[in-house]
């Protein structure tokens, strides 16, 4: 069940991250290890955990554009994984009213070798479509896309703008609720970016939440209403752009 | 749409206290979605096989063609080795390899089905069954396409067909239903230890000359023990007897209905365990 409403609640949200390297991928040495007396080779930092997201609490409404900044390494990454739910948190509760659309990887679930317009299809259908559906949504996606015949050609032979196009349009066209964005949306070209902004602002005008994690000032000014600054795991500040920008910026001639 | 491990309740409060959902639930519900979304894996699956035809001459048939020289080679030798008729012996031989291609690719591929679709784990929300329902659903297919071969030594030997031969769906099916949870298992170990794969192909190689295919059960004499309780020779018989006009004997059934059941009471619980670690592993 889910009310009507669009909103993403974070409550005391957690990630612990087991990185594993080297012997510890190994299930034999993993072993001979817990044959020799562990402890001390374990101890060697075999397993090291990572606090991806340290608490996060965190309320995101309906109408909010909410730019994710912070450094390399503070849980951008992570926290988008944990909204599209392909992260199951080790500790706090989520929840997640609406359907979501992440947009990370324009490659994703493409197949090279296959045309342009199989390549809607498949993708359509990663993304929860029956392939029906995205039949009935092709010509619309080509016509965004503007890829002409380039869509009867194997994407092997695409530009990155171009898979960039195809993704892009693929993913809006499911008209998300929620659209999870990477940043690597600015690789496209300047015509299509502002073609894609107009499909963002209808999109976001029709009372939507958008994430994207950027680290671009000039980006989000544009796109977001708010920010929020993680660092190390944890919030750091919530609120209207321009004073987590602020305060960002702050941060970073403390650090230098 | 996600809702995840919610009430409704924290909607309206924002701070409602949260009942989640346990983790043996959502490993049901994660098998279960995975096989109602059959329009994804079988998609998915119809484009693995469509890439691997790509750029080739036979077409579709390229995948079976390696397989009838290796029945016909293989046919042809050992007919002579055993001195053994070769009109029965070829369409025995020819359907215990073509079912161990099917049995041991499944195991190798299942291997890699969580591990092969890093991408997709790690950004969109799906039942992880789903990997691993493709991977079967790949393999179904190019057994599908195999089975050419074995309908061309069925002709060519005037093997007889019957009723009796419609037994082959059910043992297929209990090859299938024991797959599930072998593959899971072995997908998520795999997902973690990344030298399980390799271990996987060799003991392969292994089980193959240990098990029923290239001989039968009888030249063991007192031995034949060895042959009736290999749970591969189990899976194998139920759907190789059939197809060859007999009845699979009951301890084929039996063992194969006892790995599948044994498989899933270890498989079950392990998924519960560590599904929600397996994005965390990939």
């Amino acid at each position: 069940m889910r009310s009507a409403v669009t909103v993403i609640r974070l409550r005391d949200v957690s990630v612990d991250f087991p990185v594993y390297q080297g012997s510890s991928r190994s299930l034999k040495k993993t072993l001979m290890r817990a044959g020799a007396g562990g402890r001390i080779l374990a101890d060697a930092g075999q397993r090291l955990v990572v606090h991806a997201l340290d608490r996060i609490t965190l309320d995101i409404e309906e109408g909010d554009r909410v730019a994710l900044i912070g450094p390399n390494g503070a849980g951008k990454t992570t926290l988008l994984r944990v909204l599209a739910g392909t992260y199951e948190p080790s500790a706090g509760l989520i929840q997640v009213d609406g359907h979501v659309a992440p947009l990370f990887d324009a490659a994703l679930g493409l197949n090279p070798d296959a045309t342009g317009y199989e390549n809607i299809i498949l993708r359509g259908v990663y993304m929860g479509m029956s392939p029906k559906q995205m039949s009935g949504r092709l010509e619309e996606i080509a016509a965004f896309t503007e890829l002409g015949d380039y869509l009867r050609m194997p994407i092997r032979s695409y530009s990155s703008g171009m898979l960039m196009r195809l993704a892009f349009g693929v993913a809006t066209c499911v008209h998300p609720e929620i659209l999870l964005m990477d940043e690597w949306l600015l690789a496209g070209d300047a015509y299509f970016l502002e073609k894609a902004r107009e499909r963002l602002a209808s999109f976001v005008t029709g009372s939507k939440i958008l994430v994207l994690a950027s680290h671009s000032e000039l980006i989000v000014r544009e796109w977001c209403n708010k920010a929020l600054f993680l660092d190390r795991g944890q919030v750091r500040l919530f609120g209207p752009v321009d004073d987590v920008l602020a305060a960002y910026a702050q941060s970073l001639h403390a650090a230098a | 749409m996600i809702s995840l491990d919610i009430s409704q309740g924290a909607a309206a409060g924002g701070l409602a206290l949260v009942r989640p959902v346990s983790s043996t639930v959502r490993a049901a519900r994660d098998l279960r979605e995975g096989l109602v979304r059959w329009w994804l894996w079988g998609l998915v699956a119809w484009c693995d096989i469509k890439q691997r035809y790509r750029g080739s001459v036979l077409g579709p048939f390229w995948l079976t063609l390696s397989t009838a020289i290796m029945i016909g080679g293989l046919g042809a030798l050992y007919s002579r080795l055993f001195h053994t008729d070769i009109t029965t012996y070829l369409p025995y031989l020819s359907l215990g390899i073509l079912t161990w291609g099917l049995i041991s690719s499944l195991l190798t591929e299942c291997c890699t089905a969580f591990i092969s679709a890093d991408h997709v784990i790690k950004q969109i929300r799906m039942p992880l069954s789903v990997h691993l329902y493709r991977v079967i659903a790949r393999n179904v297919i190019v057994f599908g396409h195999n089975m050419v071969v074995y309908v061309v030594v069925a002709f060519w030997f005037q093997v007889p067909f019957g009723w009796a031969d419609l037994m082959v769906l059910p043992g297929l099916a209990l090859l299938m239903l024991g797959m599930i949870p072998s593959g899971l298992i072995l997908a998520a170990v795999c997902a973690r230890f990344r030298d399980i794969p390799q271990v996987v192909a060799s003991l392969l190689q292994v089980i193959f000359f240990m098990t029923p295919i290239m001989w039968r059960p009888e030249v063991l004499g007192p031995d034949i023990a060895l042959a009736l309780y290999n749970p591969f020779n189990g899976f194998i018989d139920v759907i190789r007897a059939p197809l060859l006009g007999e009845w699979a004997p009951t301890t084929s059934w039996d063992l194969a209905l006892g790995v599948t059941a044994l498989a899933w009471l270890v498989a079950f619980p392990f998924f519960a365990r560590f599904r929600a670690r397996i994005a965390y592993w990939v």
